[in-house]
């Protein structure tokens, strides 16, 4: 675009975008990887459609959860993965508008059983398809499998024991998606409501570990460390500061709520203060983060609106801007 | 094995209080099920006293109701007090969840069809709309542009069609169902057909007389 500048001297100047203002090419560095810095995004949940449409510049990027747009008729079927066809289109229109990143819930990396390659194979086509800046997926199990290896759900992400036998397996598993998918896996820390005695590893620990036998990056979830050390008891900060940081691309931020004298990870509405507190003491150490992702349930769209959204997503950038301007 | 067989056992105690309980009064005789070591088997039973079991244990139910209540909202509402332990039946039959709607809410509607049909479920309008909310998923899940011009056989209804038989009036039932209101209409029995089409971008309702089924196809 050319625009005469104002004052009158007639000199005809290049008008930039606002991206290329802020951000000429901005990148975090994971092990020998490169990854675009997109500033902050959305995890995608139908209650957003409108909002995107109506406020398409509020974000920088939207995440999505590939297994809510197919239905997964299980590994006995030919045509496994059925895609939404309704689903699948508010996803191109998204795509079309933003960079796409992935958090996965399936790959199930703690699962004991068999490492799913059928739903590995889908990604790799998805993610050609799609061209995800990075991925990621939980330090837990939702895939449950009997002495014959028949799968079922665990009908939550289930927690791991910290234990060196688990940190072999996973780093296996990670090791697989990386020989099958280029781009940039990320881990993300749990939320878990029970304590398993005698672990070997701190979870801290077992991350850090994690990262440097498979050069997987960090996907850290500040409102999961804010639920566990409100659960369990223990400083927040502290649990942050033992992870190696230079290793977090991602950070996640959200709301949750009690249930039965426990606080959990319901991402129910607006982030608490707490959470805010935890991004700001966070953000100087982490020099390669690429986004911070704002998490909410669509039940508890009713508490935050169009305004409540831009709200979080504004304060966010706000916070985002003082390191990457 | 044993890690595997770990993560059955803890799965197995989210997913049923009963069972955390039987863990905490008579361990040894439900420990025999799994492969453990015992340090897998200590873990086990200090979790189950522990209050984030409790949470879990809601958790895995809340997250198995969800699908139902968000996609069959209607019949929820008809069951009333009696959706928690129903659920709880199904769970006890259909504990190989894998959390696929389309899947988990036809499995969930066929076991309700079932227990209406043996008379162990009695609501006169509950047959009607678990069967209209039924074909309203499985159309919502079918490839709409795919099939909207699909060639049709002489006397079949289009694949984006469903015809669900109605004994009571289907407008004023689905108005007060809408409502949240309990429908009162025993009165005015008849036979109806609710005709349901996807053919359009917005799934759209209308009633037929019984006899012009003929009119729909």
């Amino acid at each position: 675009m050319l625009l005469h500048r104002p004052g009158g001297t007639g000199t005809v100047i290049k008008l930039l975008t606002m991206s290329q203002v802020i951000s000429p090419a901005r990148a975090g560095h994971l092990y020998q990887q490169s990854i675009p810095q997109l500033g902050v995004g959305l995890l995608y949940n139908p209650s957003l459609e409108l909002y995107l449409d109506a406020c398409p510049d509020t974000c920088d990027y939207v995440e999505i959860i590939p297994d809510m747009f197919w239905t997964d008729r299980g590994n006995s079927h030919g045509e496994r993965f059925e895609e939404i066809e309704s689903w699948m289109k508010v996803l191109d229109k998204i795509a079309a508008h933003y960079p796409l990143t992935s958090h996965n819930i399936s790959y199930s990396l703690g699962s004991a059983g068999i490492f799913d390659k059928t739903y590995l194979q889908k990604m790799k086509e998805w993610h050609a398809r799609y061209q995800f800046k990075w991925h990621s997926d939980h330090l837990s199990f939702v895939k449950v499998h009997n002495e014959q290896q028949e799968e079922h759900n665990a009908g939550l992400a289930v927690p791991v024991p910290y234990d060196y036998e688990v940190l072999d397996m996973i780093g296996g598993r990670i090791n697989a998606i990386k020989r099958v998918i280029g781009t940039p896996f990320l881990v993300e820390n749990n939320v878990y409501f029970i304590d398993l005695p005698d672990q070997e590893l701190s979870e801290t620990a077992f991350l850090n570990e994690l990262s440097h036998d498979t050069s997987c990056g960090l996907l850290l979830d500040i409102h999961n460390v804010y639920t566990n050390a409100v659960n369990h008891h223990f400083d927040p900060k502290q649990f942050i500061a033992q992870l190696e940081l230079d290793k977090v691309i991602e950070i996640h931020i959200a709301g949750g709520n009690e249930l039965g004298g426990m606080y959990t990870d319901s991402h129910a509405g607006p982030c608490p203060p707490a959470v805010w507190e935890l991004l700001d003491y966070t953000l100087p150490l982490v020099p390669n983060l690429c986004g911070i992702t704002f998490e909410f349930h669509e039940s508890y769209f009713h508490l935050l609106q169009f305004d409540g959204i831009t709200r979080e997503l504004n304060r966010a950038k706000a916070a985002w801007n003082l390191y990457h301007t | 094995m044993s890690l595997l067989s770990f993560q059955k056992a803890l799965t197995d105690l989210i997913a049923s209080p009963q069972l955390c309980l039987q863990m905490r009064n008579n361990p040894s005789a439900l420990l025999l099920r799994y492969d453990l070591t015992p340090r897998e088997q200590a873990r086990l039973q200090a979790v189950v006293h522990q209050p984030g079991m409790s949470v879990s244990c809601t958790l895995y139910r809340v997250n198995r109701i969800t699908p139902i209540y968000t996609m069959l909202p209607y019949t929820c509402f008809l069951l009333g007090s009696v959706l928690v332990p129903l659920a709880e039946e199904f769970w006890e039959i259909s504990y190989r969840s894998d959390l696929q709607f389309k899947r988990e809410i036809t499995i969930f509607g066929e076991f309700l069809l079932d227990k209406i049909k043996s008379g162990a479920i009695e609501n006169p309008y509950l047959r009607e709309i678990v069967t209209m909310e039924l074909a309203i998923n499985e159309l919502n899940f079918l490839p709409r542009e795919a099939l909207v011009d699909a060639p049709v056989q002489e006397g079949a209804l289009h694949p984006l069609i469903r015809l669900v038989p109605f004994d009571h009036p289907p407008e004023a039932l689905l108005t007060a169902l809408a409502g949240m209101q309990q429908p009162d209409m025993e009165d005015s029995r008849g036979n109806y057909l609710l005709m349901i089409d996807r053919r359009e971008e917005e799934i759209s309702f209308s009633t037929l007389p019984h006899k012009s089924e003929a009119v729909a196809v």
